[in-house]
């Protein structure tokens, strides 16, 4: 096999390797992720409403 | 829709990305509760997301189509003398910036100078930074690929794709450039890992490629002269100022995660780079072969082999890549351009303190209008490429000189230093592209203006592309003059107290 076609079959490796291991580490993270947003979006929500409230009272 | 190469599941395929990528924006929408959320993901990023992020953002159509197209015309020297010395740089910027950055926790590239060298600094380089933005290159692309692919035509392709990618940027801020770049990154790798294979196998090698094109095609730094390589590796520098690269790292959960993502992303560069290369130098020798339509243009022939390698179903796939690279350009920067007008410049001018909500809007307006703007450049301008390359020389020379100042300098920094060293450098990138197009002849060959003029008795040649050697001393001098005058700026007490 020529040596370039050797490192081209090295990169096509690592490139896919890469970047299905990343993909599974993030689909890893993602459930954090959406949880601690779904926290943050009612903390936003409830801090909303408590201004409001003052601002009434 | 008849394609030589295209079957109707292709086009299922591509539509069902599209759709995809607006379904992640919407769901996305709820979850985005203030300002800092939208922007900057509440610092809260981890290293696999900042990859996808990082690697889908900087590789656009330019590196896709401009690097496959100078290996199709001059061979290795595309991937040895042209891309891998900027990742030198890149790798500078993983160990020396994002810790500092991090660190500091600002927002923005501009509210960098801002804090150090007052409100004046922070708005010019907030105008400095949105004029970098504009999505111009990234919507021109799209619109070319479609009308080269699809046969569709070229504003109507940009204002269809780009249009997905404005929506769902406007939809989830940074978390939804963020998780539809995730896709797009998979997209983008997996299906060039597989294109260039499939190619390599059906022309028969790089043993075929040798027999077919000239030996020079193998030469590692080909005919380039020195200065050209080292002009190249210059262009590199712009990622140390890149408003989209800083975003990245104030989004961060910690400067570890950042400097791991950038050394990841190096080793994804690397691969993606040197594959882009050899589909360029394999369709050339299609070419040759006679797999390939002789009349194929150098820039549209990488996908144009790609297209022929892949089965059906995976050339959909492949195209819905090519689109994401696209897409996660034009998405990050649009985001970027929009805190540039909301964060950079509307709120350090407006009389009170503008409330999260007032910001959001006002980044969406932003984000709107920088993407109009960058299409109404795309199809105002014929060298768009030129264009890009002025947009980096401007940021570059006009705001790293100061922005290094404060990372790395401790003594004395003054505003005046800023100001001048802005000036000078960007006075200085005006006069030099002036000068070259007006003493400097085109060249078909590279595609580029060369000024050629002899002085004692020898000959010299200045390339459009040497601009930073010029324009940057200029910077770092206007910068030592400024220097010396006032004193370090002295935040308001005001300021401090709202930090």
């Amino acid at each position: 096999m020529n040596g370039w076609d050797l490192f081209t079959w090295l990169n096509c490796a690592a490139l896919a390797g890469a970047a299905i291991v990343i993909f599974a580490l993030f689909l890893k993270d993602a459930k954090g992720i959406l949880t601690a947003r779904r926290i943050g979006t009612r903390d936003a929500q409830a801090a909303e409403r408590a201004a409001a409230e003052t601002d009434r009272s | 829709m008849d394609h030589p190469y295209l079957s109707r599941l292709d086009y299922a395929v591509l539509g069902a990305y599209l759709l995809g990528m607006l379904g992640v924006g919407y769901y996305i929408k709820r979850k985005v509760p203030n300002f800092e959320e939208f922007l900057i993901a509440g610092r809260s990023m981890t290293t696999p997301i900042l990859v996808c992020t990082l690697a889908s953002t900087y590789y656009g159509l330019d590196v896709l189509f401009g690097t496959s197209e100078m290996a199709f015309n001059n061979g290795v020297v595309a991937f040895f003398g042209y891309s891998q010395l900027s990742l030198a740089v890149y790798f500078f910027a993983a160990f020396a910036l994002s810790h500092r950055l991090r660190a500091a926790n600002f927002t923005s590239l501009p509210e960098i100078l801002e804090r150090n060298y007052g409100r004046t600094a922070g708005v010019f380089g907030g105008f400095a930074s949105l004029f970098y933005s504009l999505p111009a290159l990234a919507l021109f692309g799209l619109g070319r690929m479609c009308e080269v692919v699809f046969d569709f035509d070229s504003r109507m392709g940009a204002l269809i794709v780009g249009g997905v990618a404005l929506v769902y940027t406007l939809w989830g801020g940074l978390w939804a450039v963020a998780i539809t770049d995730t896709v797009q990154f998979v997209l983008m790798c997996v299906t060039l890992a597989i294109a260039i294979p499939l190619l390599m196998v059906d022309l028969g090698g790089f043993d075929t490629v040798a027999a077919a094109l000239p030996a020079g095609h193998f030469a590692i730094f080909g005919d380039m002269p020195i200065w050209l390589v080292l002009a190249y590796t210059a262009t590199g520098l712009s990622i140390l100022v890149d408003p989209g690269f800083y975003q990245r790292v104030f989004a961060a959960k910690s400067a570890r995660q950042a400097r791991d993502a950038m050394l990841l992303s190096l080793l994804i560069w690397f691969a993606y780079d040197w594959l882009v290369v050899a589909g360029g130098m394999l369709a050339a020798a299609g070419i040759e072969a006679g797999i390939l339509p002789a009349n194929l243009h150098s820039n549209d022939a990488l996908l144009a082999a790609v297209m022929y390698a892949l089965p059906a179903g995976l050339a959909g796939l492949f195209l819905a890549g090519v689109l994401a690279t696209a897409m996660s350009t034009i998405d990050s920067y649009s985001l970027v351009a929009g805190a540039n007008l909301s964060y950079d410049l509307y709120r350090p001018l407006a009389r009170r303190r503008p409330s999260d909500r007032e910001l959001v809007r006002i980044t969406k307006l932003g984000i709107v209008l920088s993407w109009t703007l960058g299409y109404g450049l795309a199809y105002m301008f014929d060298k768009l490429l030129a264009l890009w390359v002025f947009q980096a020389t401007a940021l570059t020379s006009t705001v790293l000189v100061p922005i290094f100042a404060c990372l790395f300098w401790k003594g004395k920094k003054t505003p005046a230093a800023c100001l001048l060293s802005f000036s000078s450098g960007m006075l200085s990138v005006l006069a030099f592209y002036l000068l070259i197009e007006h003493f400097g002849e085109p060249s078909a060959t590279y595609g580029t203006y060369i000024w050629t003029f002899s002085l004692a008795g020898s000959e010299y040649q200045i390339w459009q592309e040497y601009s930073l050697f010029f324009t940057l001393p200029i910077s770092a001098l206007g910068f030592l003059i400024g220097n010396c005058f006032g004193s370090n700026y002295a935040p308001p007490a005001e300021a401090e107290a709202r930090r």
